[in-house]
């Protein structure tokens, strides 16, 4: 008798055992796939910053920040030019002169434009690796010379959220065109691409036709 | 007997002031030198690795990102980068999530193939390894850390942006001689340890990247240095694995944002 509640004690201790094992385990995958990646990306935590190019640029406090800087106060000072000119009285004269002004003032844009894209231009092959494509890559947000502002403003604050690593959506419409997989979760479309660190989604445009 | 004494007497006497006066000239050589050719040091290694044809070493390295709440978080990874000059490189890598990934450049083609996912993508990309590295890192937005290093133009890479280097020590602490260097770039302060003989391969490499949030780090351990590895033409050629997708590289997509619409990634160019 004695011998037998032994045993059921054994056996209960032996299951609360076993059980807490497998909990745990589960919890440990949905953990690990929270990254969306087997074992996952640390579930969750953003494995992109300057320091995961490993280069010896950088885009925080580079001159491709302060240039980005640079355009945006030129902007301001075109803006206040442009309302001081809206404001200038009527007439003839006056109105040539004002035509002869803004043809100035767009030669010289156009020149400081050209001027700063050829800067832009020399400094980024100088510093091909500091990691301005890396941060395109890692949020798939924006590609493209004309997104250097939104990248400039990336690189000073904390790491961007990670790119989800697995479809945003459990069920998603797969659609594929031309060779690319587009996928429809609600109204929004994404498409499966290579990022910085691996196969991301990214949010995209409808596929053609669709 | 006692001419034999004193002759004894003055050959050990001898021995000794040879042996201090030897230390120290040496010593004074040593401090006299490494300051003054820390650049020399630092450009030597870029111009040692850049003419070594063939190559293939380890790379254990750890990097830090901020995390919104300001937390660190170390990041670990390995790769084994194989390269032979001019157009053949591979980079098999494996993250501390246990994902694996593969880069392959065959001197026509890059191909990069992530295990886990079954998923590749590749772009055509005929030319050498240095434009292939400019390619892939600047223009289709991948991750290579240390690109610069496997430059056949390392020397002047370094040369270009490095603004300071100096000499720190010399140490045996990573298991060989090595020469502990400090320097910096415009954005980047960087240390290294350069090993000290006929072979000024880096042995160690610190990146801190004082302007970013939190200032996190890059570093890099490297072991398994083999200089004439003699790889098969097998190890440059990618085939893609049955059942793998290939994908588009996200550079490559055309921009979805609101806004103008972007260009998609150029193609790498030879400067």
């Amino acid at each position: 008798m004695r011998s037998r509640s032994w045993f059921a004690a054994c056996a209960t201790v032996l299951a609360f055992t076993l059980l807490g094992t497998v909990t745990n385990d589960a919890r440990a995958q949905r953990g690990g796939a929270r990254g969306g990646r087997p074992g996952g990306q640390g579930g969750g935590f953003s494995s992109e910053g300057p320091a995961a190019s490993g280069a010896f640029s950088s885009r925080s406090g580079s001159a491709a920040a302060q240039g980005a800087q640079t355009r945006a106060s030129g902007g301001r000072a075109s803006a206040r030019e442009s309302r001081a000119s809206a404001q200038g009285t009527a007439g003839q004269n006056q109105a040539a002169r004002q035509e002869a002004r803004a043809g100035a003032q767009a030669g010289r844009q156009q020149y400081g434009a050209s001027a700063q894209a050829s800067r832009q231009q020399a400094y980024e092959d100088a510093h091909w690796d500091e990691g301005k494509g890396l941060a395109i890559a890692a949020t798939g947000a924006v590609v493209g010379r004309a997104a250097g502002a939104m990248t400039s403003a990336a690189a000073t604050s904390a790491a961007p959220p990670p790119p989800p690593a697995a479809a945003p959506c459990s069920n998603p419409t797969l659609v594929p065109v031309g060779g690319v997989t587009y996928s429809q979760c609600g109204s929004t479309w994404y498409t499966q691409a290579y990022g910085a660190s691996g196969p991301v989604y990214v949010q995209s445009a409808p596929p053609p036709g669709s | 007997m006692r001419g034999q004494t004193k002759w004894t007497v003055w050959l050990g006497a001898w021995l000794c002031a040879a042996s201090v006066l030897t230390a120290g000239f040496c010593e004074a050589q040593e401090a006299g030198r490494s300051p003054s050719d820390a650049r020399a040091l630092l450009l030597g290694m870029g111009e040692f690795l850049g003419k070594t044809q063939q190559l293939s070493v380890t790379v254990r390295a750890a990097y830090d990102t901020v995390q919104a709440s300001g937390q660190k978080v170390e990041w670990n990874e390995v790769r084994t980068l194989t390269l032979s000059r001019p157009d053949r490189l591979r980079v098999e890598s494996e993250r501390s999530n246990g994902t694996r990934s593969v880069v392959v450049f065959d001197g026509k083609e890059i191909s990069t193939f992530d295990e886990s996912g079954r998923v590749y993508a590749q772009a055509a990309q005929p030319g050498g390894v240095d434009e292939t590295l400019v390619y892939f890192v600047r223009d289709l937005g991948m991750r290579l850390p240390l690109a610069v290093l496997f430059m056949s133009r390392a020397a002047s890479e370094l040369e270009r942006r490095v603004r300071a280097v100096e000499y720190v020590e010399r140490t045996g602490i990573l298991g060989a001689p090595a020469h502990h260097l400090i320097g910096r770039t415009d954005t980047v302060n960087f240390q290294v340890w350069i090993s000290d003989g006929e072979q000024p391969l880096p042995q160690r490499i610190v990146l801190t990247y004082p302007a970013a949030p939190g200032q996190p780090q890059f570093r890099a351990e490297f072991s398994a240095w083999n200089l004439a590895p003699q790889p098969a033409d097998a190890l440059f050629t990618f085939t893609p694995p049955a059942a793998a997708s290939k994908i588009p590289f996200a550079a490559a997509l055309p921009q979805y944002a609101p806004g103008p619409a972007g260009a998609p990634a150029k193609k790498g160019a030879t400067r």
